[in-house]
């Protein structure tokens, strides 16, 4: 049971192996140059674990919301290799991600952000291991509402200080990240497995439209 | 099994197309997804549709490609893929969905100049061009002559300094209140009028080099400052300038380069008034003159697969990564 996951959200691709919910390989722990191409970290990533491509047999893919370029060119690589190999994919929001990892760490309600145009922000809110909801608007709107009945928070994204500063009555702990790590991909991918899709469904990005 | 197909992947602008063609150009299957109903909304093509729309429709038209050509994977040669120029956000889309499927198939993945793919598509269903040849592209993003001493050996004689005939032709029909594409639309009217205005031809006499923007400034200027403009007539007089300069220069290519055929592609290959102005040039010149069918002359995934190719026979395996400046002396 390899499982392959692609997260698209962070400042660059990020690849990782598991097997068993146990991290083999994640390329942000590669001392490469920047901006390698998911193929090449795809080959480094079997090299190193001495697997080959027909071990896969399931894809996790990060489906953002994130930098849309990145997330479209993870999730053609994905769709693409499922398809190819016959397997299915799993889509996971960048949201979901940043939650699962910093619940682990905090324990606490996370509001996750990711920047986009026009003042607006992809908002996300993560409580008790789960993704409550997603939403795309104003900041402050959007905060206001998930943490309704909440006086404590974690932030993780673009908009941590923001937010700080936005709501002095809520206590709020800074993740000091702007992402969820990819290694989450492979250590929860049990979470992921019950939304796999496979040909002819298969993983599109999150947009404000599809929200 | 005969391992001499090629899986080509087109993404470039805003039509996702996937094509199977064999060594001979037979052309096995060929869709194209079109984004028309997408773009015409905004007038105009907008990246960030175009790269979605790609993403949604790239996998079905892989497997509908497959499917209506009935070959397997095992029976692929490469997967060819247009690497550049174009946008992107789309490029990126069908880039990656090639690498994605030559890992899972373990196939070799080529990035394609689109341009080469343009210039070979004449070729396509059966063997039109013979070489040397001229080459006149004329299209929604590009516009020059070529000189083709043989399907690879390529020498660009002149292009665009600005705009393209296919752009010029959009804007031109957008001021007629046309809609996009203006470009079958803006050959309709002419058809209807009479070419009465003396528009300019930009570089007519100065070798091989195209220009179009003073001519569309000159369309603009006229119907600002024309109270009731006939617009059959504009459009007559903006057709008659635009085939006045591709005429002249394929002209000078002709007599300048010892060619045996005239091949014209692009977009802008479709449109009737090209055709017959081809027709009689080539008729004058004693040049065979080679128009692919409509469908091969705009984009579509089956000219890179042909190209692809040429790439093989000459181990040029490049990688499929973007290339957005290629000209057509790059592979
Ligand atoms: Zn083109």
């Amino acid at each position: 049971m390899l499982t392959l996951g692609i997260s698209t959200s962070s400042g660059q691709f990020a690849l990782v192996f598991g097997e068993n919910n146990k991290l083999l390989f994640n390329s942000d722990e590669l001392q490469f140059s920047a901006n390698k191409d998911i193929t090449e970290l795809m080959l480094k990533g079997l090299e190193v674990t001495a697997k080959s491509v027909r071990d896969i047999s399931n894809i996790i893919v990060d489906i953002g919301p994130g930098g849309t370029s990145r997330v479209r060119t993870g999730i053609a690589f994905a769709n693409s290799l499922a398809y190819s190999l016959g397997i299915s994919v799993c889509p996971v929001s960048s949201m979901e991600l940043a939650g699962l990892d910093a619940w682990a760490e905090f324990s606490l309600p996370v509001i996750a952000t990711v920047k986009s145009i026009g003042g607006n922000a992809y908002i996300g809110f993560f409580n008790n291991g789960k993704l409550v909801g997603i939403e795309y608007g104003n900041l402050k709107n959007i905060v206001t509402k998930f943490t309704e009945g909440t006086d404590e928070i974690v932030v993780v994204g673009y908009h941590r200080d923001q937010i700080r500063e936005m709501f002095p009555e809520l206590k709020i702990t800074d993740s000091g990240k702007l992402f969820g790590n990819a290694r989450i991909l492979a250590e929860k991918s049990d979470l992921f497995l019950d939304r796999a899709v496979s040909f002819p469904q298969y993983a599109t990005p999150i947009t404000e439209k599809t929200l | 099994m005969n391992n001499d197909i090629v899986l080509g992947i087109e993404t470039s602008c805003d039509d996702t197309a996937v094509a199977l063609v064999n060594s001979a150009g037979q052309v096995l299957s060929s869709v194209v997804a079109s984004q028309l109903d997408i773009h015409s909304a905004f007038g105009g093509i907008y990246p960030e549709f175009a790269a979605r729309a790609h993403i949604s429709s790239i996998i079905p038209t892989v497997h509908e490609a497959m499917h209506r050509a009935d070959v397997k994977p095992e029976q692929l040669l490469a997967i060819g893929v247009t690497r550049g120029p174009g946008l992107i956000s789309s490029l990126l889309v069908g880039l990656n969905t090639a690498a994605g499927l030559g890992l899972g198939w373990n196939k070799p993945v080529i990035g394609i100049n689109h341009l080469r793919g343009h210039l070979r598509s004449a070729d396509l269903d059966q063997q039109r061009v013979k070489y040397p040849a001229i080459i006149l592209l004329v299209s929604g993003g590009h516009t020059f002559l070529a000189y083709m001493e043989s399907t690879t050996n390529i020498t660009l004689l002149g292009s665009t300094r600005d705009d393209s005939v296919g752009e010029t032709y959009d804007k031109v029909g957008r001021m007629l209140g046309l809609g996009y594409p203006g470009g079958p639309a803006v050959d309709k009217l002419a058809a209807t009028g009479h070419p009465t205005i003396a528009f300019p031809r930009p570089l007519l006499r100065t070798g091989f080099e195209f220009s179009f923007s003073g001519l569309k400034s000159s369309v603009s200027r006229y119907l600002d400052n024309c109270e009731n403009p006939v617009y059959e007539d504009v459009a007559a007089s903006f057709v008659q300038s635009v085939m006045e300069i591709l005429v002249k220069k394929s002209q000078l290519a002709i007599k300048t380069y010892p060619a045996k055929s005239f091949a014209i592609v692009g977009g802008v290959a479709a449109s009737p008034q090209l055709r017959s102005a081809a027709a009689k040039l080539s008729h004058d010149l004693k040049i065979e003159l080679c128009l692919p069918p409509v469908k091969w002359s705009t984009d579509n995934a089956a000219m890179i697969a042909l190209a692809t190719f040429d790439y093989l026979n000459l181990s040029m395996l490049k990688e499929p990564l973007p290339e957005l400046h290629l000209t057509i002396s790059d592979f």
